[in-house]
């Protein structure tokens, strides 16, 4: 009994031996929880009005987990209004890429020879490696949305306003960080869609005047996109971003501790900062209300995510990239649509006329112009807003002006990302970027990357020979096949009938084939084979094969 | 909350776990009946698989190449007619059994399944053999992913 | 706006935090069992295994058709002078449908090949195969290490859909087998000297580009676009008596002849990469060539029987 401390046996024959041990045990989750003790945890069960002195804001100041996390916040901030909650969304979820991340980081090699196959290794050689990695897009996405959002409610809200303009400028700071850490992981898959997104993207640095090549070469570590490149964008994305992602992080969510998180405008008078003078009846604690707030609010989105990588999602993987040839229709990532928008701006502007001698004047080149510079200039702006806005209220009557220019802004980009998918704004056409009318109807269905009505249909009812595709169209014992044939007939139909945006027209003797033939048992090439008259009036025949594999699950 | 960071631990185990497709070091391999030689003759290796292919008068063996001393790859001595490490110096017999050096156990063997033309199994030597192999066998399949240790001789 | 507000101000009890957070729980829970129990079962992992290596054997004939098929032929059986059978079981041997060699190949043994088919097929495909003689050109060297033009895994998934010809091999009909190692090139026959019409007709094959699309065995640089004609003259006759022929020939030489200048009239179904395509053959060279060059070109292949 000699290591039996003195201290221990002289409580146990003060209080006896029971006591000691529930003493003891108490203590030790005392110091587990730091600070709550058990009856105090089962308070906080029961629901029971917090105790004096109040242990539950004890974990603030002894534990590292809880010491940036507020002790209380107004009530009027803790509903779904006015934050909802997007601040914490975009923490959580680059928390859950970080994760995903890692996960992916045990089978993935940044070398253009090995990162094709470590990507097919993931998606059929390890278990739950389709849903890490759906996990990972689907959240790089979503965070994306969510941390616009964020931004959008925080414009709207006014909470940009003094004193808390370096927040909403470390808030800019990590939206450029997070496109940046969504482009630098778009390339690391290594496929077609990967390799030429990133390549139109990185040409925009090439293009800016002085700087442009050096940037370009620090980016790509060549003149074009290979091993040294892949590499490079691979330590930017697993490394370097996060790491500046995470010091910002620290520095935005220490800033809006600091300032407290704004009430709603009505509550605040004009250019008054009351957040943190909280009369103590409007104190909500931190434990154990706020904290399970954001638990279950954490909780249902990552359910959610998880669901959707489960069940609909999954995560596109084009062909293996091939640096000599560029895909039709190929696009930047969709945040970046509105960049790919910008540059197609016409020099001729209805109403206003040539830009020419505008661009003239500067030196510049218009796709410079618009990409180079009008581009950045946006986050410029967004920068600026809290210095340039002379407005001290919050109110939304008050700020007519600025909610205004924030809806024409947000309508703007929304209008420019449309202008950047190939096949242009819906009703205006405006960004239509597209070759000859029977070359459209081939990519539409037969795209050259990605999955296609024609690839998909069932193998059985791919009929070896020639099949005409009309409107009447008709196979035998082939369905699908008939129903495509009438979709492509009635397709050309429209477009020998209606212009193309470039005003165009298919040729009205123009017809459509799909030949199938059979290659090996389990394999069918598949052509579709466009003949029309050109402007000229000449026989063209347009085609564009693709060979099918019965076991290929094409969609 | 426990049985949810229960299963997330199952998750990154099973995620991260290493499998090996057929023809990686770590899975199954293929042989065909000819890759063993006659009984007598000098054993075969497979160089990925990392497997000696030996043929005695009880049966047909599978020896891993790896020596149970130490982990260096052994050869075999065509005069001695017995397996032989150059590092310390551990012998052993044909059929694996240990004979002189530092190792503390015989050598190491993986399973076999000998296959017909139709894909029957006509044998099956889970415990490393000796195993037959018949003639209509068409192919025997090696499983790298399960190591046998070899008799021990010590006490 | 009532609902509304009443969404964004709601405020939730205790209770139902402590059971909403466990729903949520439960649901990503059964998320990941879910995903872990799919990709265990025939229709996860193993159904994307199969289907990417699907995607390989597509990816691979797309290879194999721009690259290979014009020497090896659309089905893999062999141009006579161009390049040996692929398809053929001399060359690949028989496999079940687990992928088992059952069948040996013998060409492997001829070369005393001590890898698999398909590694010998991603060896050749890589590094290409000196000149043997028994062929016009030698086998090039394809991959980019080497100075050609594909990469490691266009290479692999190229040899994958050729070994997918190994299920079913074909072992009748015309093959061209490579000659065994040391047989060299098979003793020509000695060919009938040409007259000097015919010479005359063959310079005008080699001067109007007929070798862009079309090969002759003996003839080096043939292209493998349009139908292979060191037989012609014997194809024509057999041309001829095609029910869907519906020109105005009665004879080989007219045959030819109605060829060269008015190729629309009759486009024969099969050429080396695949099905002979119509107006790909210019229909000009009855105006560009004069009228006595025509007669020396038909002269001339009159003689490839």
């Amino acid at each position: 009994m000699a290591f039996v401390g003195k201290r221990l046996v002289d409580q146990v024959r003060k209080t006896g031996v029971k006591a000691t041990i529930a003493q003891r045990l108490d203590d030790g989750f005392t110091r587990f929880t730091t600070g709550i003790s058990w009856n105090d945890v089962r308070g906080i069960l029961r629901g029971d009005p917090p105790p004096k002195p109040n242990s539950r804001v004890y974990p603030h100041t002894e534990s590292f987990w809880f010491h940036i996390r507020p002790t209380f916040y107004h009530e009027a901030t803790t509903s779904l209004y006015p934050t909802f909650r997007l601040g914490l969304l975009s923490a959580l979820f680059f928390v859950l890429e970080t994760i995903t991340g890692l996960y992916l980081m045990v089978f993935y090699t940044p070398s253009p020879e090995r990162s094709y196959q470590n990507m097919l290794d993931i998606l059929t050689n390890v278990p739950f490696g389709s849903f890490v990695r759906d996990l990972h897009r689907l959240g790089a996405e979503v965070m994306v949305v969510v941390v616009v959002l964020h931004m959008l409610r925080t414009f709207i809200t006014g909470s940009y306003k003094k004193p808390r303009q370096f927040v909403w400028f470390t808030g800019v700071v990590l939206l450029v960080i997070t496109l940046f850490l969504s482009f630098s992981g778009y390339l690391l898959p290594w496929d077609q869609l990967a390799y030429w997104a990133v390549t139109i993207g990185t040409s925009m640095a090439d293009a800016a005047p002085v700087v442009g090549p050096s940037v370009n070469l620090l980016l790509r570590g060549a003149p074009d996109i290979g091993a040294s490149g892949l590499l490079r964008f691979y330590l930017f994305h697993v490394i370097l971003f996060p790491l500046i992602g995470f010091i910002f992080v620290g520095v935005h969510y220490y800033k809006v501790v600091r300032y407290g998180l704004s009430l709603p405008p009505h509550l605040e008078k004009p250019g008054e900062d009351s957040a943190r003078k909280v009369p103590p009846e409007k104190r909500v604690n931190f434990l154990p209300d706020i904290a399970t707030n954001e638990l279950i609010y954490i909780a249902i989105a990552v359910a959610i995510l998880a669901i959707a990588a489960t069940t609909n999602y999954n995560a596109p993987l084009e062909t293996h990239s091939n640096p000599l040839v560029t895909p039709n229709h190929t696009v930047a990532p969709w945040y970046f649509y509105w960049l790919q928008g910008l540059l197609k701006i016409p020099n001729v502007i209805p109403g206003i006329g040539s830009l020419d001698p505008f661009f003239a004047n500067l030196g510049l080149t218009p796709k410079v112009f618009w990409g180079v510079v009008m581009g950045p200039l946006v986050f410029v702006l967004l920068f600026a807003i809290p210095y340039i806005d002379p407005n001290p209220s919050r109110r939304y009557s008050d700020r007519k002006v600025m909610l205004g220019m924030g809806a024409i802004f947000m309508v703007g980009i929304l209008y420019l990302s449309g202008a950047g998918i190939p096949t242009g704004v819906p009703v205006t056409h405006f960004g239509f970027v597209g070759g000859s009318p029977a070359s459209e109807l081939a990519q539409e269905f037969m795209p050259d990357e990605g999955e296609s009505e024609i690839v998909a249909l069932p193998f059985e009812e791919m009929v070896v020979g020639d099949h005409e595709a009309r409107p009447d169209a008709n196979v035998a014992n082939a369905p699908h096949l008939t129903a495509l044939l009438r979709e492509i007939g009635n397709d050309m139909e429209h477009r020998k009938t209606v212009k193309d945006p470039n005003g165009l027209l298919l040729s009205p003797e123009a017809t459509a084939f799909i030949r199938i033939a059979q290659v090996q048992p389990e394999v069918k090439r598949v052509t579709i084979e466009v003949n029309y008259t050109d402007e000229k009036g000449a026989a063209q025949k347009y085609t564009k094969d693709k060979f099918v594999h019965r076991d290929a699950d094409h969609e | 909350m426990a049985l949810f960071m229960a299963q997330l631990g199952g998750v990154s185990f099973f995620f991260a776990f290493p499998r090996f497709r057929k023809g990686e070091q770590g899975g199954k391999f293929d042989k065909a009946p000819t890759d063993f030689p006659a009984v007598g003759e000098r054993p075969n290796a497979d160089g990925v698989g990392k497997f000696w292919m030996i043929r005695t008068p009880d049966g047909a063996y599978v020896h891993y190449r790896v020596c149970t001393h130490l982990g260096c790859i052994f050869a075999y001595d065509d005069t001695a007619q017995r397996f032989a490490c150059p590092c310390h110096g551990s012998q052993f017999q044909r059929n694996g059994d240990w004979v002189a050096g530092p190792a503390p156990r015989g050598l190491d063997r993986f399973p076999a399944k000998v296959y017909d033309a139709a894909g029957k199994v006509l044998v099956d030597a889970p415990d490393g053999g000796p195993f037959q192999i018949p003639d209509t066998a068409a192919r025997i399949e090696v499983d790298t992913a399960k190591k046998l240790l070899g008799k021990s001789h010590l006490v | 706006m009532k609902l509304i507000e009443k969404i964004v101000y709601f405020k939730p009890s205790f209770t139902l935090r402590i059971i909403a957070g466990l729903i949520a729980f439960a649901l990503i829970m059964a998320a990941c069992l879910l995903a872990g129990v799919i990709d265990a079962s025939s229709n996860g992992l193993a159904k994307r295994d199969e289907a990417w290596a699907a995607r390989g054997i597509e990816q691979g004939a797309k290879v194999y058709y721009t690259y290979c098929a014009g020497c090896h032929g659309a089905d893999g059986r062999g141009i006579d002078g161009k390049g040996p059978a692929v398809s053929s079981q001399t060359f690949l041997g028989k496999v079940d449908e687990n992928g088992v060699q059952v069948t040996a190949s013998e060409r492997m043994k001829d070369l005393k090949w001590q890898g698999s088919v398909q590694q010998y097929i991603e060896a050749v495909t890589a590094s290409g195969i000196p000149p043997s003689g028994a062929f016009d050109e030698i086998h090039a060297q394809w991959s980019n290490r080497y100075g050609g033009p594909l990469r490691d895994d266009e290479i692999k998934n190229v040899a994958t859909f050729i070994m997918n010809w190994a299920k079913a091999p074909i072992t009748d009909g015309t093959i061209i087998n490579a000659p065994k190692p040391g047989a060299g090139a098979a003793p020509k026959a000695t060919a009938v000297p040409l007259t000097a019409a015919q010479e005359a007709g063959k310079q005008v094959y080699l001067k109007a580009g007929c070798t862009a699309c079309h090969s002759i065995k003996g003839l080096a640089g043939g292209g493998a676009i349009g139908p292979n004609l060191t037989n012609v003259a014997t194809n024509a006759e057999a041309h001829l008596k095609d029910p869907t022929y519906k020109g105005a020939a009665k004879t080989a030489t007219e045959y030819i002849h109605e060829s060269v200048v008015d190729p629309a009239k009759y486009v024969v179904p099969q050429c080396p990469s695949g099905p002979c395509l119509a107006g790909v053959m210019p229909a000009t060279f009855g105006t560009s060539l004069k009228p006595d060059e025509i007669t020396q070109l038909v002269d001339y292949l009159m003689t490839l029987k």
